[in-house]
């Protein structure tokens, strides 16, 4: 059954979809990896590897059978993976060369023959010869991976079995994928135990994420790529394990998520991107409009702190400057904080510094207004995902069943004022403060910064308190400006374009000090001194 | 079937008391403890339960179905309201216990417990009178008393003279809502 399904998941997955399963066996069988990733500068090196033994070992990746016919289409590939030495700052100056082809099927016969025809001719003439790896020795080693990590008990059975037949487009339940990934890396007894966790891990997300490669979902695989990576972190964070054991795997599924996060910013900026082909609630619309921006605008501010003000960089602050302009985003409850910052600090860098103070006071207002004390409609809390926001707002044009009155709060207020108090707009806020009081201020604090990293946390402490009466400008500004960053967790302070990605998709982690953190690598026109 | 169970469940939860469905409820959502205006929340848990005779190839009606759920919601109810009474006995700013033997309610016991309160103003000035849950009795002598005092000028004065504190306590108590130095 179990190889049934992984052999099932190998013949419908694409060349991307396999990349990081393919990696992880690598580093179970001690290599390091060096690069994944499909660019234009592979050259037919999908995957730059280091060998236990130190040699340099360099993978194509290719999905189903291979034939001659086939070969004859990627010669030109096929001949320079062999034929050109790859270049890595990480490869030693001298090293033996081992090029791969990988296929998810089988290579038939005349391929074959046709492989070992040109690997004499290479051998004549001093170069490496072509290894093959084939879809049934890709299989054994999944299988051998994943082998002890399948689910047996009865609710995970069903998770799995829900997670595993989906569409693919759109229709990524986070929360219990995040789970399920959880109860794989918990309880973990040794060094040896986490490796093999971490390795399960990523091949289950590889399986779980596959019909949202095929469908090129970007958003549903950089989402479930960066809850394994944040939760892998977890694990060897929390038992203080040494970094060797978990950081390879860790960056894997890293690099999966940036991959996706790149496709989606690429496919933002082609033409019609946006264009509805169905019936759709505008609300649908809006809210994918501003998913999908705000992604974009995530991976444009990751490469604009390595190549800054690109003609993408700039096509993005554009599109989203239009869309904002035209009312064609959507931030449909608190959680949606995620893509206003996002938004906040694109605009900030692409220099339209008084449309991100104004987009900042406008939802400061609107949290103020709509989420005072006893109001009747505020905005959804950030535990609600889009899609229940959207299925509230249409529930309630419908009678329903009585329900009480829930609590009002908010927790995004106090993050949002942090940053208009670290931009001394202490004028503007004057205007609107008398309402800001009335606002219930909701936080959550995980008991160790590291458990921020899972989806859901259980130990940690609710937190719901007001301004006080009369509020210190200076208290505020000490706030706003006090280093906190150690309740950041380690993965994310090091990394700050994991920490940016971490924040667009776990949206319901309001955490004030990660978003000063963020605010420190990101933020534009922060005003340190009063004046 | 449980799905439909626990539907019925929190309808009779939800929709039986009137104290309750005007108490907003929170929900925590993560973490194992809370703290609501620097004071730790403390939960206590509350069940109910209820019992049926298992028969021999032979379920509930459906009238049974929902009605034993819907019940057992009530009951909860019930719980909740009374710890809810039970927290209430506690004076604060925003909820002062008044007790009196029937019929012997007297006009200034009303206004020393309002007094003791925290009474806000709407913007059209006028004063929001905290709500009283009492039983139909009481809550029938409570409005005759109130009625009474507004017939008779030293108590229309009294109740002035509060009304005045009142609005000055909450005048403060407003003008602190503001950004200083």
């Amino acid at each position: 059954m179990r190889e049934r399904l992984v052999e099932d998941w190998l013949t419908r997955i694409n060349e991307r979809g396999y990349e990081s399963s393919f990696c992880q066996t690598l580093i179970s069988q001690g290599y390091r990896i060096c690069r994944c990733g499909h660019s234009p500068i592979e050259h037919g090196k999908d995957v730059l590897a280091i060998s236990p033994e130190g040699a340099v070992c360099a993978y194509q990746l290719k999905t189903g059978d291979f034939g001659q016919s086939d070969f004859a289409r990627c010669r030109d590939q096929i001949i320079t993976l062999v034929e050109t030495l790859p270049t890595h700052p990480s490869l030693p100056a001298q090293y033996e060369y081992k090029p791969y082809f990988v296929t998810t099927g089988e290579f038939k016969d005349p391929a074959v023959s046709l492989v070992n025809e040109y690997n004499t001719s290479w051998q004549k003439r001093n170069l490496p010869t072509l290894h093959l790896i084939s879809g049934r020795h890709l299989l054994a080693d999944f299988i051998r991976l994943s082998l002890d990590f399948w689910p047996v008990e009865a609710p995970d059975v069903r998770r799995f079995r829900e997670l595993y037949l989906v569409d693919g487009r759109g229709d990524f339940d986070i929360e219990q994928f995040a789970r399920f990934i959880t109860e794989i890396l918990r309880d973990i007894k040794s060094g040896l135990d986490l490796k093999r966790r971490v390795a399960a891990a990523n091949l289950f997300s590889s399986y779980l994420l596959g019909d949202f490669y095929k469908q090129n979902d970007h958003w549903s695989v950089l989402q479930g790529w960066t809850v394994c990576a944040a939760q892998i972190a977890w694990a060897g964070l929390s038992g203080n394990h040494p970094v060797a054991n978990w950081v390879d795997s860790c960056k894997i599924a890293q690099n999966a998520a940036f991959a996706a996060l790149e496709s989606l910013a690429k496919e933002v900026l082609t033409e019609k991107a946006f264009a509805v082909k169905d019936r759709e609630l505008d609300e649908f619309v809006r809210t994918r409009n501003t998913v999908a921006i705000s992604a974009a605008a995530c991976w444009q501010l990751i490469s604009n702190r390595h190549n800054p003000q690109t003609t993408d960089f700039q096509s993005t602050v554009h599109l989203l400057e239009d869309y904002l302009k035209r009312g064609r985003l959507y931030f449909w409850g608190e959680g949606a904080l995620s893509q206003f910052l996002i938004f906040f600090w694109m605009l900030e860098q692409g220099g339209k510094r008084a449309t991100a103070c104004s987009l900042l006071l406008d939802w400061i207002k609107a949290v103020t207004q709509k989420n005072a004390r006893l109001s009747e409609n505020p905005i959804d809390d950030p535990y609600n995902s889009p899609d229940e926001c959207l299925a509230k707002m249409i529930g309630k044009l419908l009678p329903g069943d009585p329900s009480r009155p829930q609590a009002v709060e908010s927790y995004s207020l106090f993050p949002s004022i942090l940053l208009a108090v670290r931009r001394n707009l202490r004028e503007q806020l004057n205007i609107i403060w008398k309402p800001i009081t009335n606002v219930s201020l909701a936080m959550f604090r995980p008991e160790a910064p590291e458990d921020a990293l899972l989806w859901h946390c259980k130990k940690g402490k609710e937190y719901a308190e007001g301004f006080a009466r009369p509020q210190s400008w200076i208290e505020l500004r000490k706030m706003a400006f006090k280093d906190d960053r150690e309740r950041v967790p380690k993965v994310l302070q090091d990394d700050v374009d994991f920490a940016l990605l971490y924040s667009l998709v776990f949206q319901h982690r309001i955490l004030r000090s990660l978003i000063k953190f963020l605010d420190d690598e990101f933020g534009k026109n922060i005003q340190r001194n009063d004046t | 079937m449980m799905d439909l169970w626990s539907k019925a469940f929190f309808f009779g939860m939800n929709g039986c008391d009137p104290i309750l469905s005007q108490i907003p409820v929170r929900v925590q959502k993560e973490g194992d403890s809370a703290h609501i205006g620097g004071s730790k929340m403390e939960y206590k848990k509350l069940s109910v339960s209820t019992s049926f005779d298992i028969k021999e190839g032979e379920g509930m009606t459906v009238d049974d179905f929902i009605d034993l759920p819907v019940s057992l919601g009530d009951q909860m109810a019930g719980q909740q309201a009374k710890s809810i009474f039970e927290m209430l006995q506690k004076p604060s700013p925003h909820g002062v216990p008044l007790a009196w033997k029937t019929g012997e309610l007297k006009f200034e016991h009303i206004l020393e417990n309002w007094e003791k309160m925290e009474i806000d103003f709407g913007n059209d000035g006028q004063p929001r009178w905290p709500t009283h849950f009492l039983q139909p009795a009481a809550m029938a002598e409570f409005k005759e008393k109130l009625q009474e005092a507004h017939n008779t000028p030293e108590c229309r004065e009294k109740w002035a003279q509060l009304v005045e504190r009142k609005r000055k306590e909450f005048d403060e108590r407003e003008a602190r809502r503001r950004l200083v130095d």
